[in-house]
């Protein structure tokens, strides 16, 4: 049976590609069953968070062991995009664990299923960026977003965590629908032969003449699909429910590494297998990032509470990130993306961590809150300080850099009207980054002693703090070191 | 298309069939309608309520479970028609499929959801 | 051999459904059932195609969106279950404590 033999022989040769994958996959299933429910049974729930937290640093080394190559008969790629954002889509995972330990803890809400669930998730993601085909990409969509349904859920005996939960849920159901079928028409307009994306390029650019419309809604549809997984605008409407009703660390994961694992893959689909077809899904998506921009910067400036202040801004910063998808150099885009990226990912987990730490006094997300933070927590109120500073662009913050080699890329590339906006609606977004600041600075304290904060929280606050003032001083060649990861 | 010619035959003859026997039975009967008649006929019991009932949340539990595992077998399929291609290797990667399967089972089975107290 | 327009035509009428169906009624399990129109519909054209052409490609892809469909409405169904238990409900209109 040579046939059979050839399978072997690409099987073992494969494998080393899904190395991290499978060691998530596997210690995931493992704590669910059957350590987590029985034999370790007796085990304090609670020391779960630190065992996620191992496996996930001990899959960051596995990543950057892998080999690179192709396989799974060009259905999986290792390559430098590849690697990046599976780097981005483990540390955000790392943060969430972190963050979720004080708040699970102080809702007696923990479970062996929450933190395996994330590592399913994170390993949806790792295989959503180096996904070359229509199958792998869809199925590695859908085992992310599965996951993501029921965290955000996860606290179901709210009202506002199952309403989040059903709401993400019925619309990450729609747009994957949207997206199915987008490529179903993509796949017949190619001749039905092929779904590997490369292969498609190809196909699609022999299409006959009366499968342009066809390739046209194809490409719109998967357009929109993804368009509701990274939240830009007109999809991005179950954004700031979700971010507000879902726990807040799910927030943050929600907000940082879906995106990130999702942007990545666009960034391949559109650089791949759309590449000929340009012309179909420039205009639109110019649109979206023009949109998301401005819409989302616009909403945040009006609102009270903190968690959809930010959800409001990630719309924005998705915005500001589609103009590099746009971009015709693949290359160049994802490294813009992925510095963007995770710096983004860095002031994101630490605001996070701070509103975590004042929700943990019985305070509420309002920005209200904030209010004398510099006196009663004067090094905390200088890390949320510089978050927000870098957060705004605002020079010569990390954020600011980040900004700048988009914007750069954008220009490069011929989209001068569109990094115009962009300049324009970051200005907006300084204001009410700016607000903040005023409010931690410049008004009264409320009465009441201040807490000490859990040693996971202060960690996570003054590693991001650090590492973004880090970045900062090495803002000029962040540059050079990000081409030296993400080599697509 | 004359290999279709039998099939349509049967369609017609399945339409006719009830329209005659009823229409004959309607020509042939006495008609005295009342309440009792028209009712809903549940073996000659007397009805107590309607037939949309609303059932317990727990078979949806079960029936998420069913639903799952029945639809895994839709990936049994393309491995059944190839048995003989993929040899050995086949049978060892569907081995691996269903064990993977045999670990959801054991989870739902650790959790409880199997008993029905 | 059913010609491939009409094979578009019938998929695009069930998508046109399911798409109509998610965004005019209101009732979760009728939504998720229109969800299950719009994966069917890209199902029936994978296949046609995949036929048309004689690979096998876009049958394996639609064999794995029935196996993601199936979870996809376990999970819905759970959700839903556990709305219900919370809301008394499965109207989405129901639920309006968040407010874009």
């Amino acid at each position: 049976m040579p046939f059979a033999e050839s399978l072997w022989g690409n099987l073992v040769q494969d494998l080393p590609l899904l190395v991290p994958v499978l060691f998530l996959w596997i210690v995931g299933t493992l704590m669910l069953w059957p350590l987590g429910s029985w034999l370790l049974k007796s085990m304090p729930k609670r020391q779960w968070s630190g065992i996620t937290f191992v496996v996930l640093l001990v899959t960051l080394v596995l990543v950057f062991r892998t080999p690179a190559g192709q396989g799974f008969s060009g259905m999986f790629q290792v390559d430098g995009l590849t690697t990046g954002f599976q780097i981005l889509a483990i540390v955000a995972a790392a943060i969430t664990v972190i963050l979720s330990q004080p708040q699970l803890n102080a809702l007696k809400e923990q479970s062996v299923e929450y933190y395996a669930l994330i590592l399913f998730s994170t390993s949806g993601m790792m295989l959503l960026v180096g996904a070359t085909d229509l199958v792998s990409l869809y199925m590695a969509l859908e085992l992310m977003a599965l996951c993501i349904y029921i965290l955000v859920g996860y606290l179901r005996e709210q009202d506002r965590g199952i309403e989040a939960g059903i709401k993400y849920f019925l619309l990450g159901a729609f747009s994957s629908g949207l997206l199915v079928y987008g490529m179903s028409l993509i796949f017949a307009a190619a001749g039905g032969k092929t779904t590997n994306l490369a292969a498609l390029n190809q196909a699609l650019a022999l299409a006959p003449r009366n499968a342009e419309l066809m390739i046209f809604t194809g490409v719109i549809l998967v357009l929109a699909g993804f368009g509701f997984k990274v939240a830009a605008v007109p999809f991005h409407m179950w954004s700031p429910d979700v971010y507000d009703g879902a726990p807040t660390p799910i927030t943050a994961f929600l907000s940082t590494a879906p995106k990130a694992a999702a942007l990545g893959a666009f960034v391949r689909l559109f650089g791949t297998a759309f590449n000929g077809v340009h012309g179909d899904w420039a205009a639109p998506l110019s649109f979206m990032a023009a949109a998301s921009m401005i819409l989302g910067n616009i909403a945040a400036l009006r609102q009270q509470s903190m968690k959809r202040l930010l959800a409001y801004s990630s719309i924005a910063h998705v915005g500001y990130m589609l103009l590099a998808v746009l971009s015709h150099d693949a290359q160049a885009g994802a490294q813009a993306i992925w510095l963007y990226m995770l710096t983004y990912l860095l002031m994101q987990g630490g605001v996070f961590a701070v509103i975590i730490y004042l929700q943990g006094k019985g305070e509420g997300e309002r920005i209200e809150d904030f209010r004398g933070l510099s006196k009663r927590r004067p090094m905390l109120a200088f890390a949320m300080l510089v978050f927000m500073l870098s957060l705004g662009g605002i020079p010569p913050m990390l954020g600011f850099f980040a900004k700048f080699y988009l914007f750069k890329l954008a220009i490069e590339q011929g989209f001068v009207t569109l990094t115009v906006l962009a300049f324009l609606t970051s200005a907006i977004s300084a204001y009410y980054y700016l607000n903040v600041v005023a409010t931690m600075y410049f008004k009264e304290a409320p009465e009441g002693e201040a807490q000490p904060m859990g040693s996971g929280l202060s960690i996570v606050v003054f590693a991001t703090c650090l590492l973004v003032l880090v970045g900062t001083c090495l803002g000029p060649w962040l540059m050079d070191w990000t081409a030296r990861i993400v080599l697509v | 298309m004359p290999s279709y010619a039998p099939i349509l035959l049967l369609i017609l003859v399945a339409i006719a069939l009830p329209v005659v026997i009823w229409n004959t039975s309607r020509l042939l009967r006495p008609s005295w309608p009342s309440a009792a008649k028209a009712s809903t006929y549940e073996c000659g019991i007397v009805t107590v309520s309607e037939a949309r009932e609303k059932f317990t949340v727990r078979y949806y539990l079960v029936a998420v479970m069913f639903l799952v595992f029945d639809v895994e077998t839709v990936f049994l399929m393309p491995w059944a028609i190839q048995m003989k291609e993929l040899a050995v290797f086949g049978l060892v990667e569907i081995g691996i499929f269903l064990f993977l399967l045999l670990f959801g089972y054991g989870y739902i089975w650790s959790k409880g959801a199997l008993t029905w107290e | 051999m059913v010609p491939m327009n009409q094979v578009l035509l019938v998929s695009f009428l069930l998508f046109s459904i399911g798409v109509a169906g998610v965004l005019i009624r209101r009732n979760a399990l009728i939504i998720l059932m229109c969800v299950e129109l719009m994966l069917n519909a890209a199902n029936l054209n994978l296949i046609a195609f995949a036929r048309h052409s004689g690979t096998v490609a876009g049958q394996a892809f639609a064999l794995l969106v029935m196996g993601l469909a199936a979870a996809e409405v376990a999970i819905g169904l759970a959700l839903v279950v556990a709305l219900y238990r919370k809301k008394d409900t499965v109207q989405v209109d129901g639920i309006n404590l968040l407010k874009g």
